[in-house]
C-alpha cells in the first residue's frame, strides 16, 4: 500500500507533461503494433478459424466486432469520468487534454456499437432496432457524448467550456446508472420476453479465444489513438505558448483565425 | 457562547436569509409569471399536436394519453430553463450571492423551489382540459398532478445543472435541451409508469416510490453541482 504522500508524489511524477511525454513516446509504438497484431490474429481466428453458431450462423461474427467496442465505449465514458475528477480536483491540464482525447473515441466506439448491433438484429430479430434496455442504455450514452462535446465547444473561451464539460461528465457518471437501471425497469415491465436472446447461454471456448484476442486489441488500439491525440494536443499548446510572447498586439487578428492557436482568445 | 447555541444562531440566520431570498425568487418570478402561463399554454399546443397526428380515435387517446402528457410537460418545461440563472448573471446578483456569507447552494435550493412552485400552479390549473382532451377519469386528477409534480421536481433539479453549465455558452437553450434529455429518463419513465398504473388499477406504490428515490437523488445533485458550476462561471468570467 502506498501512503497518500507517496501518492501524491506518484501522481505528480506521472502528470509532467514532459515525463508523460516521454513514457508515451515508448508506450505508442508497443500499443500500435500490438494491437496491428492483435487485430490480424483475432479477425483470423474470428472469421476463418472459429465455428459458425449453431443458432446465428455465420452472423454471430459481428459479435468479435460488436462486444469490444460496446466494452471500449463503457470504458471511455469512466475514463473521461476520472478525467473530470482530476482535473476538477487538482485542475491539472493533462487530465482535461485526457478527456479532450478521449470524448470522440468515446463517441466513435458507441456509434459502432449501436451499428453493429442493429446489423446484427436485422437477421436474428428480424429488424434493424428493437426498443430493448442495453440497445437504449447504449443510445443514451451516445446522446450523452454528444452532449458532453456540444458543451465542450459551445463556448468562446476554451477553458471555461473545459471546466463546465467537466462537471457533466461528473454529473453523467452519477447519473447516467440511474438511467440505465430506469431503462431495465421500463423494458422489462413493458417487454416481456417476446424475442429470444442469445445472452443467456455460455460461450465456448472456440468463440472465447477470438473474443479476447478482438478485445486485447480493441484496446491496444484505444491506447493508442488518445495517447496519439493528447501527443498531438500538448504539441499543439506548447506551440501557443512558445509563440506567445513574440507576438504583438497587432498580429492578434491573424492570431485569431489560426484553428490551432485554440481561436486566439484568452 | 456555546458552541451548540452558536450552530444554533448559524442555523436560525440561515434560515433567515434562505427564506428573504426565497420571497425574492418568489416575486421576481411573480413578475414574470407571464413566462410561465405561456409555458403551460405550450403545454397545452404540445398535446393538441398528438390527436391531429395519431388521428381522433378515443380509445386510441386515452391509451397514449399519459405518455402524451409527460412529454408535453417535458417539453413546454425545456425553453424555460436557460432563463434560470441568466438575468442574476448578467446584473451581477450572483457574484453578490457568492460573496456573502450564505452558501451558494441555498441559492440555489431557493431558486428551484419558486420556479417549481410557479411553474406547476399554472400546469395545475391547465391539466384538467387535457383529461377532457382525452377522456380521463377524473378521479385521479390528484395522483397524476402529484406524479406530474414530483417528475417535474426532478426535471428543474437537473435544469439547475444545465442552465448553470450552460451560461454564457452559444445558443444556450439548445444546449440546455440537448443536455436535459438523455438525463430526463428517469423521471419520465417512473412518472409515466407510475400514472399508468393508476389509471389502469395496478399498484402504483413501487412506481411511485422509484420516482420518489430518483427525485431525492437529483435534488441532492442538483444545488451542489448547479453551485459548483455557477462559481466556475464566475471565475472564468
Amino acid at each position: 500500500m502506498l501512503t497518500p504522500s507517496e501518492q501524491t508524489d506518484m501522481f505528480d511524477y506521472f502528470a509532467n507533461p514532459r515525463r508523460f511525454t516521454q513514457l508515451a513516446r515508448i508506450l505508442m509504438p508497443v500499443a500500435l503494433a500490438g494491437s496491428l497484431v492483435c487485430f490480424i490474429w483475432g479477425l483470423y481466428l474470428a472469421l476463418i478459424a472459429s465455428p459458425a453458431d449453431y443458432q446465428q450462423g455465420q452472423s454471430v461474427r459481428i459479435m468479435y466486432v460488436h462486444v469490444p467496442a460496446a466494452w471500449l465505449a463503457l470504458s471511455s465514458y469512466l475514463g473521461l469520468g476520472l478525467a473530470a475528477l482530476f482535473y476538477i480536483v487538482w485542475r491539472h491540464v493533462l487530465a482535461d487534454v485526457a478527456a479532450r482525447a478521449i470524448m470522440p473515441v468515446g463517441t466513435g466506439f458507441a456509434f459502432i456499437t449501436l451499428v453493429t448491433g442493429s446489423l446484427w438484429g436485422k437477421p436474428i430479430w428480424g429488424t434493424y432496432w428493437v426498443w430493448d434496455a442495453r440497445l437504449t442504455s447504449m443510445l443514451v450514452l451516445f446522446l450523452f457524448f454528444i452532449g458532453y462535446g456540444a458543451l465542450r465547444y459551445g463556448f468562446d473561451r476554451p477553458e471555461r467550456g473545459a471546466r463546465m464539460a467537466a462537471i457533466l461528465a461528473l454529473v453523467g457518471c452519477v447519473n447516467l446508472p440511474v438511467v440505465k437501471f430506469s431503462v431495465d425497469w421500463w423494458n422489462t415491465l413493458h417487454q416481456p420476453a417476446s424475442i429470444i436472446r442469445s445472452g443467456g447461454m455460455a460461450i465456448d471456448s472456440s468463440m472465447l479465444w477470438p473474443l479476447f484476442v478482438m478485445f486485447a486489441g480493441f484496446q491496444l488500439f484505444f491506447i493508442w489513438i488518445v495517447l496519439h491525440r493528447m501527443m498531438w494536443m500538448l504539441a499543439a499548446r506548447r506551440k501557443e505558448v512558445t509563440s506567445r510572447p513574440h507576438r504583438a498586439p497587432r498580429h492578434s487578428l491573424s492570431e485569431m483565425s489560426d484553428p490551432a492557436a485554440g481561436g486566439g482568445k484568452r | 457562547m456555546s458552541p451548540l447555541s452558536q450552530s444554533v444562531t448559524d442555523a436560525s440566520s440561515g434560515l433567515r436569509s434562505f427564506s428573504a431570498v426565497w420571497q425574492r425568487e418568489l416575486q421576481l418570478g411573480w413578475r414574470g409569471i407571464g413566462d410561465f402561463l405561456v409555458q403551460s399554454v405550450f403545454f397545452i399546443m404540445i398535446a393538441m399536436l398528438f390527436p391531429l397526428a395519431v388521428g381522433p380515435a378515443p380509445a386510441t387517446l386515452t391509451e397514449l394519453a399519459i405518455s402524451l402528457i409527460w412529454i408535453a410537460a417535458l417539453l413546454s418545461a425545456l425553453p424555460g430553463f436557460d432563463r434560470m440563472f441568466a438575468d442574476d448573471f448578467r446584473s451581477g446578483w450572483l457574484e453578490q450571492v457568492c460573496l456573502s456569507a450564505q452558501p451558494l447552494w441555498l441559492y440555489v435550493i431557493a431558486k428551484i423551489t419558486s420556479w417549481l412552485v410557479l411553474s406547476i400552479l399554472p400546469l395545475g390549473g391547465v391539466l384538467p382540459i387535457l383529461f377532457v382532451f382525452f377522456n380521463l377519469p377524473f378521479s385521479l386528477f390528484f395522483i397524476l398532478f402529484g406524479a406530474l409534480c414530483l417528475s417535474l421536481t426532478g426535471l428543474t433539479c437537473l435544469g439547475a445543472i444545465t442552465a448553470s453549465l450552460t451560461i454564457g455558452a452559444r445558443r444556450t437553450s439548445l444546449l440546455v435541451a440537448l443536455l436535459i434529455l438523455p438525463l430526463s429518463l428517469p423521471v419520465l419513465i417512473f412518472g409515466v409508469l407510475s400514472a399508468e398504473a393508476a389509471l389502469w388499477g395496478e399498484a402504483v406504490a413501487p412506481h411511485l416510490k422509484l420516482l420518489g428515490g430518483t427525485v431525492l437523488f437529483l435534488g441532492v445533485l442538483g444545488p451542489f453541482a448547479s453551485a459548483h458550476a455557477l462559481k466556475t462561471a464566475l471565475e472564468e468570467r
